[in-house]
């Protein structure tokens, strides 16, 4: 083969094995939260293999799973946040959608009405325009911790003092539940 | 401005209630939101508004989650991945076919998962004798138990709950139990600790609850109890309310048990049956595995535990013991508690509903407590309708249940 290989250092199935590992088992989560960001399969995906891309080159400074799943779930919302800004603007038109047409959205969905299903897609669309539209904290925190991470976890997943985790997350619902009741009622 | 009703200046702030209801408050601060809440109205129903606006906005959220990534898929993406990795890397001398050589600063210690007998011939006979000293206990407990369970004379307080232990393997489970006397429709109140010992890291079937879904209400504790036995006569309504006031959220996932660490669980249990049951901790144990398709899977696999967890057998009365009765009393619209007076200060309930909109939505909505909660006065808080939607619904069915640990659980229907 080429030269570099008798340069490059010896790996063991072992190590082979854990990356398999790690990115079998972290794959399904990063691809989520890619997707609740961009809601398309094939630009979750594509967001997913540059996560696991960028853990493969440059890999963070981990030294338990935790962290490493931390760091993982981390870049994979930044990434996300950064493709879902960039086509905002097919979001930008917000409707309002009255509250008795949302509640029929799920019983109908269930109906497999491709007519509601386009409704569906519209409060996807909604429910993803407000989450951007949060500071990008209490972005990380509320998606982080809607996927179980603890306060400590998201401390070390963002940074953010342990102490505020409350208050941001407090915030982050209270913003969210607002935006989300004034353009679905129209008040508040 | 910021004098409020009912508002004075110890009331907890948002960030406090959510944190206490994520069980992310140190102990001593978590106390303190507990008793608190027990006795200001205020501080409660801003507590149940917050757990009900946090979990529709998580709601929200999962509805933007995709259908679960099947392991084939995963597979296949790994695949992918590999495909773009620049030729050196994966076409090194030493690697099998369809892996790949990792560059060196990637080498990160993942902790093996498949539990690894770390300890010498010694350690594990002296684990067996723990183990045989463990049954013993808890046979001899369970004599014990046994002898004292039939009809007992009025007691005030509770006993000293019982607890069995079991260790094996470097994990240590714990289980402590509310005594008896055991009767039907009683509230037990268990605590479960999972201790890791060793230099393994353990898999476990389980959940980490997310918000508002602390491990109290998850349907998917890591540890959990299983009941068995059992006879007639049941308590079939107060099953039907339990089921519909404590619906399951969430799915199996795995959580890592690692060395040192230890996982808590604190559970509530109803007694809908009578006779004799058999209580025992379980937690279901996991490994990574390659299947014949060449995917690693996560599955399910023998633990240290499996075998020689430790298990409690009670018998229950069909009876509820004169001094450890709860009633419930409809008022009009309201629903009155009463309980005897050690009971007062620990109740609990938990409640589901149904609203009609009238014309104005087609749909109902439905609404539970989702957790066995602290009562902090002798009257039920009655339900609401669609506040949050500027909606005003009418309540048309609600079920409720209060108990306490070692009290029962008495149940109703407002219809």
């Amino acid at each position: 083969m080429s030269l570099d290989d008798g340069e490059r250092p010896l790996v063991t199935s072992r190590e082979v094995e854990a990356f398999e590992v790690l990115f079998t088992r972290y794959y399904p989560l990063v691809y989520r939260l890619a997707y609740r960001y961009v809601g398309q399969p094939d630009e979750a995906e594509d967001i997913a293999q540059e996560v696991f891309l960028r853990f493969y080159h440059l890999p963070p400074h981990a030294s338990t799973e935790a962290q490493q799943r931390a760091w993982l779930c981390r870049v994979a919302i930044n990434l996300g946040l950064n493709a879902a800004r960039k086509r905002k603007s097919r979001f930008g038109q917000e409707r309002r959608i009255d509250a008795a047409v949302q509640e029929n959205v799920l019983d109908v969905a269930k109906d497999r009405n491709p007519e509601l299903f386009v409704l569906a897609g519209e409060q996807a669309a909604l429910v993803r325009a407000i989450l951007l539209e949060l500071p990008e904290r209490q972005q990380l925190c509320l998606v982080l911790r809607s996927i179980g991470f603890s306060y400590g976890e998201i401390a070390e997943a963002t940074g953010i003092s342990i102490t505020s985790i409350g208050t941001v997350l407090a915030r982050a619902v209270q913003s969210f539940r607002r935006s989300y009741y004034e353009r679905t009622t129209g008040t508040e | 401005m910021n004098e409020q009703p009912g508002r004075n200046n110890t009331c907890l702030d948002d960030d406090q209630i959510l944190a206490w209801l994520d069980g992310a408050l140190p102990p001593r601060e978590a106390d303190a939101v507990e008793a608190h809440l027990a006795s200001c109205a205020r501080c409660a129903a801003q507590e149940r508004a917050l757990m009900r606006e946090s979990r529709q906005v998580f709601d929200l959220l999962s509805s933007l989650d995709p259908p679960p990534v099947t392991h084939a898929e995963s597979a296949a993406a790994l695949a992918r991945f590999q495909e773009h990795l620049p030729p050196e890397t994966h076409h090194h001398e030493n690697s099998q076919p369809g892996t790949f050589a990792l560059p060196e600063s990637m080498l990160i210690p993942v902790r093996p998962f498949t539990p690894r007998p770390r300890f010498g011939t010694l350690v594990q006979t002296l684990v067996a004798v723990l183990v045989i000293v463990a049954l013993l206990g808890t046979t001899l407990l369970l004599l014990r138990l046994r002898l004292a369970s039939p009809p007992t004379p009025p007691i005030g307080a509770l006993a000293t709950p019982v607890t069995v232990h079991a260790e094996a393997g470097g994990l240590e489970i714990r289980m402590q139990i509310t005594a008896g006397p055991y009767f039907l429709s009683e509230m037990l109140a268990a605590d479960l600790t999972l201790t890791n010992h060793s230099q393994t890291t353990f898999l476990l079937q389980g959940t980490q609850a997310p918000l508002s879904e602390a491990w109290r209400d998850a349907c998917h504790p890591p540890l959990n109890i299983v009941m068995t036995g059992g006879e007639s006569p049941y308590a079939p309504n107060l099953q039907s309310t339990l089921t519909a006031a404590i619906p399951c959220f969430g799915s199996v996932g795995t959580v890592q048990l690692q060395p040192a660490q230890t996982i808590m669980i604190h559970r509530y249990i109803e007694l809908t049956s009578s006779g004799h049951l058999t209580l025992t901790p379980r937690a279901v144990f996991q490994k990574p595995a390659l299947g014949q398709d060449g995917v690693i899977q996560i599955v399910p696999t023998a633990g240290p535990l499996d075998g020689r967890w430790p298990s409690l057998q009670i018998s229950v009365q069909p009876r509820v013991p004169s001094d450890r009765l709860i009633s419930l009393h409809q008022q009009r619209a309201q629903v009155l508690v009463d309980a005897p007076p050690p009971a007062r200060s620990q109740l609990l309930y938990v409640y589901a509903f149904d609203c009609d909109f009238g014309q104005r939505a087609s749909g109902h909505e439905s609404g539970s407590g989702g957790y066995w909660r602290s009562l902090p006065t002798m009257t039920i808080p009655t339900p609401q309708c669609g506040t949050s939607m500027n909606i005003t619904g009418k309540v048309v069915h609600w079920r409720y249940a209060v108990g306490a640990p070692g009290y029962n659980i008495a149940s109703g229907t407002y219809a």
